[in-house]
């Protein structure tokens, strides 16, 4: 019966409960909004480096990544790859040879790490297909092509075509000696990858090495949500290597992720404490409004108990709506955002030069819009306190009276 | 007249610049904590590496050898204390050589350092995990752990250093580690050896030679500034670089940061315009009574805009200042007792060295812009009234 | 009639003739630096546009794997070794009397932080076999009458010049210039050879140096003092233990 009536009053006046309902609507589709972008952004920073180099999760030989010797290679290596391949949620599977070696041209020399791929393999983990500036990423007819990154070219003073020799130890302590020719240049986001990163044919290190070694494996994942689920799968089936997610070979990644989840929750509460302030205002002014009116209800003998109740009512029905309409524009508003995309370049040219990762593709968590709902309801009657008690203070009779 | 009309209706007063002061308050709060945020970033990257601004000698940043230091300027570095804008100075000489114990020989950094100043910077010291504290280091080695995990040595072994020093000299000298350190960045606790600047100086035959000097500064507001004055400190044989230029990288990851901060405050502002205006047109539509009866009898319609105009603005800036002079305290308040966070964010923050606060700025500029902003805000939506007194007809006004 | 056939054949196939020369010709002045095992004595100066520094050390090698290095100046290195065997490197620092492992990829950087690099100096057999060698003219340098000859690395080769122009003197093969070049064309460093004199039986620049072109003030210069060829020093001198004891 309260519940009707305050339900009715809501609407009797139409002109305030709709601007506050607007304003509530805005605030949440704000706040969506707001965390939409925030989190596509991270998204984005996590996606780049686990595309660049990482993947989800890789494998190593135990000792391999502090180490970093030739002879720790992973063993069985086809065989690995073959199981990790079968398993649900693996998107792609990557097989690296990587050796630490001394890169020279006729001008100067630079120690750099060597990684050996499959093209086709590394294309299903790695972005750095896609990062190619010149060049191709192994479609050429270079008998020993070889990929380096712009910042390396530039360092040794090569170009497209130009003569790489590449020198390390082998694993029977020989040196070995390769000249390869450059057949592509990359360019990716991060000059310290860029100056000491090549990559070969794996078949083509094979035949200098005279062994097939595999010392890391990458792997990629349909999408981050399973990363735990395949990580233990994935222990447990090589109990002998040293398994890794991305969380732990980049802990710096994992920082800024929870940075800025830091950063998104604040801001939501900032937007609720608007709102906060936005609902009290407004129902106050609702309420001093209709002095008369409670005077008169409390004359009759309303207890002031329901009163209170039925301006909370009020409150919360308002709120709630408000809050439905601006859940549904804010998921609207980030679902169109996701698809179209935003260009950051707006906010940084230092951005636009590195072509994809500069657009940001809103996203938001499902399990967020159970919990902004529960919010609305807490600030709502929150807000509805103050004024509830402002109408049941008032005195009766100089409440009629101010009429 | 307009003033007088205020506080005719005080409740209404009241709540109209409430909602501004709020208004302020939020607005302050989230561009402070942006702000705060943002140099806090800065400032937790560049004291664990290159400083806000670094001083060379010419070439250095290039070509990173011993050949290209500059001699120890102790009234450069005096001098350059003393700039407001400072906070720390810190000298070092940088090199790379090979580290050696048994058969296990590493290549490393090997940087002499002012144990006080340096810490005063990196907080060198809370990194010790073994051996002699920091300060109470006055021989041996300083050894990132990694490092040491390669080369099997604990605290009390000894190890050799063997490089090339100034000038092509060779340099080699054996040293008990006197201490282990840990850096939770897995690239930097693999390797760095840590030495006095004396023992490295005379190991490394460059007496007197340092190859950088890395500043801190209290704000990177001030970089350019800061930057300016020390390049006229430093003269004309050595180069002065800035972080922006020394790791670009970072440079790009704070835009980014930036431009998603730019997008909330415009957010906040949609909100809270929205609120206001919300606010305006309530009472507006409330006041339509009162203006019917002001026109009804006899008030022009242009006169009476220009003074709802004039309340309007009124309570803006009555409500844009009250909301800085509140913000103040407040901000103030956890500038010095900041809000500590917790659970496992906290915990990985503490591990880099970073202490797990929420960082407020309490700059001027930042109460004043949002004052201001707020103030147009509120400005903005005076103009509703005024549209609605254009067409506003007296009789039917009344007739509510 | 066979003469005639041969001088015939021998003026149709000039270049072929020449080639099998030139390739001679390099190998021979190759071989002049090359025994079984040499010892000798040796002075380098680095020279960089602020500062230049001679070392000199005795230097015992034993084709193709091991060599041994001893400074003798300046005072602050002397008795410093550098051991190689096979493929591992050692260094004994008198200093701090210990010898400690280097890692291999330092052998793959220049010779002793010189302009030299460890391909021009010890990676044997290079110049003869992972180039294609032609006399492109017969010149004179710095008095003597050489053969210019072009070396354009094999398709497979792994060297990093993309030609190399050498000069070696009719008389006695010796290796008096080489100019080396990158894949554009562009004179990358030179090296010359002067003060030709006898060692041990054989006639030898004596002064070498090696110069960076694009480089001011940079060059670096070894000054043979003594060579022994084909000494009696096999294997077993090449140790550990001998770093220490070697003078």
């Amino acid at each position: 019966m309260l519940t009707m009536v305050a339900w009715k009053n809501v609407w009797r006046s139409k002109r305030r409960s709709v601007i506050m309902i607007a304003a509530i609507a805005v605030g949440l589709w704000g706040g969506l909004f707001a965390v939409g972008i925030f989190t596509g952004m991270y998204d984005t920073m996590v996606s780049s480096a686990i595309d660049r180099q990482y993947g989800h999760i890789q494998l190593h030989a135990k000792g391999f990544r502090t180490e970093r010797l030739i002879g720790m290679s992973i063993p069985n290596p086809d065989a690995a790859l073959q199981e990790l391949r079968a398993i649900p949620g693996v998107a792609g599977v990557s097989g690296r040879t990587v050796i630490d070696a001394m890169g020279s041209s006729a001008t100067s020399n630079q120690g750099i790490t060597i990684i050996g791929i499959v093209p086709g393999d590394e294309m299903t983990v790695s972005s750095i297909s896609r990062r190619i500036v010149e060049g191709s990423f192994f479609s050429t007819t270079e008998r020993q092509p070889i990929l380096i990154g712009r910042k390396l070219a530039e360092k040794l003073d090569l170009r497209m075509r130009g003569k790489i020799i590449l020198a390390f130890q082998n694993i029977d302590g020989t040196i070995v000696y390769g000249a390869f020719r450059i057949a592509g240049i990359f360019d990716t986001e991060a000059n310290t990858f860029d100056g000491v990163t090549v990559f070969v044919r794996q078949g083509d290190l094979d035949a200098l090495t005279g062994h097939h070694l595999i010392h890391e494996i990458a792997v990629r994942l349909a999408s981050n949500d399973s990363l735990m689920a395949v990580e233990r799968e994935i222990t447990q089936g090589f109990p002998q290597l040293d398994v890794q997610t991305w969380m732990s070979l980049a802990p710096e990644l994992k920082l800024t992720v929870q940075s800025g989840d830091v950063t998104m929750a604040i801001f939501l509460g900032v937007i609720l404490f608007a709102l906060l302030f936005g609902i009290t205002n407004t129902m106050l002014m609702s309420v001093l409004d209709r002095t008369r009116e409670f005077g008169v209800l409390m004359a009759v003998g309303m207890k002031r108990r329901r009163i209170f109740m039925m301006v909370v009512l009020e409150t919360l029905f308002l709120s709630l709506t408000g809050g439905i309409a601006g859940s549904l524009l804010g998921a609207g508003a980030v679902i169109l955002a996701a698809r179209r995309g935003i260009s950051l370049a707006w906010f940084s040219d230092g951005l636009s030069q590195y072509g994809i990762s500069s657009m940001l593709y809103p996203a938001v968590h499902a399990s967020l819009y159970p919990t902004l709902a529960l919010m609305v309801v807490v600030v709502a009657c929150a807000a509805a306190i103050y004024p509830a008690l402002k109408a049941v203070h008032l005195k009766p009779a100089s409440a009629i009276a101010e009429y | 007249m307009a003033w007088r009309n205020l506080w005719r209706n005080k409740k209404r007063t009241v709540i109209a610049s409430a909602s501004i002061v709020f208004a302020v308050l939020l607005a302050v709060a989230m561009s402070s904590m942006a702000t705060g945020g943002h140099e806090y970033m800065i400032f937790s990257a560049v004291r664990f590496s290159t400083g806000h601004l670094q001083i060379h000698g010419r070439g250095y940043w290039e070509k990173r050898s011993l050949d290209e230091s500059m001699v120890y300027d102790s009234a450069l570095i005096a001098a350059a204390a003393q700039l407001p804008s400072v906070a720390e100075v810190v000298p070092r000489l940088e090199s790379v050589a090979l580290i050696s114990r048994g058969n296990a020989t590493r290549v490393s950094s090997v940087i002499g350092i002012d144990p006080l100043r340096e810490n005063a910077m990196t907080a060198l010291g809370s990194r010790v995990v073994r051996g002699t504290p920091l300060l109470h280091w006055n021989a041996g080695a300083i050894i990132a752990e990694g490092l040491a995990r390669m080369l099997d040595a604990d605290v009390g072994d000894s190890i050799v250093i063997y490089g090339q020093g100034y000038q092509g000299v060779t340099a080699a000298g054996i040293l008990p580690i006197a201490a282990i350190v840990h850096f939770p960045v897995p690239d930097m606790n693999n390797t760095g050896v840590f030495l006095s600047l004396s023992t490295m100086q005379s190991m490394f035959a460059a007496p007197d030679r340092i190859t950088s000097v890395a500043i801190l500064l209290h704000r990177d507001e001030d970089l350019s500034a800061a930057a300016r004055a020390v390049t006229a400190l430093a003269g004309p044989d050595r180069e002065v670089m800035t972080w922006r230029q020394m790791m670009p990288e970072l440079v790009q990851a704070i835009a980014a940061d930036d431009g998603g901060m730019v997008i909330m405050l415009l957010i906040l502002y949609v909100v809270i315009g929205f609120g206001i205006f919300g606010t305006v047109m309530m009472m507006t539509a409330e006041r339509r009574h009162e203006f019917g009866v002001a026109i009804a009898v006899g008030m022009k319609r242009s006169r009476l805009m220009v003074i709802t105009s004039l309340e309007a603005l009124m309570v803006s800036m009555l409500g844009a200042v009250v909301g800085i002079l509140a913000a103040v305290p407040v901000i103030a308040y956890f500038a010095r007792f900041p809000i500590r966070l917790g659970g496992e964010y906290a915990a990985a923050m503490l591990a880099y060295g970073l202490e797990p606060i929420l960082p407020v700025s309490t700059d001027p500029a930042v109460f004043l812009l949002q004052g201001l902003s707020v103030f147009l805000l509120g400005a903005v939506s005076a103009l509703y009234p005024i549209m609605v007194l254009r067409s506003l007809d007296p009789v039917r006004a009344m007739r509510r | 009639m066979t003469i005639r056939l041969a001088i015939a054949l021998a003026l149709l196939f000039p270049s072929a003739a020449a080639a099998q020369d030139a390739r001679e010709i390099v190998r021979k002045a190759n071989d002049l630096m090359r025994g079984k095992s040499t010892v000798s004595e040796i002075s380098m100066t680095i020279v960089k546009p602020e500062w230049s520094r001679t070392i000199t050390m005795k230097v015992w090698a034993l084709e193709p794997d091991y060599s041994l290095v001893y400074v003798t100046e300046p005072a602050r290195d002397r008795g410093s070794v550098t051991l190689r065997r096979k493929n591992e490197v050692w260094n004994w620092l008198p200093s701090v009397q210990r010898i400690i492992k280097i890692p291999p990829s330092m052998m793959l950087q220049s010779w002793m932080g010189s302009d030299f690099t460890n391909d021009d100096l010890v990676r044997e057999s290079s110049i003869v076999d992972d180039y294609t060698q032609t006399v492109v003219a017969n010149e004179d340098f710095e008095g003597s009458l050489c053969w210019k000859i072009q070396l354009v690395p094999k398709p497979d080769a792994s060297v990093v010049w993309g030609k190399l122009l050498m000069w070696v003197s009719h008389d006695g093969y010796v290796e008096l210039r080489t100019d080396y070049f990158d894949e554009d064309g562009t004179l990358v460093k030179t090296f010359v050879g002067r003060d030709i004199r006898e060692f041990d039986g054989r006639r030898i620049a004596a002064h070498w140096e090696m110069t960076p072109v694009r480089e001011q003030g940079k060059r670096t210069i070894l000054e043979y003092h003594t060579i022994r060829f084909n000494t009696t020093y096999d294997q077993s001198f090449f140790s550990e233990q001998n770093m220490k004891r070697v003078r």
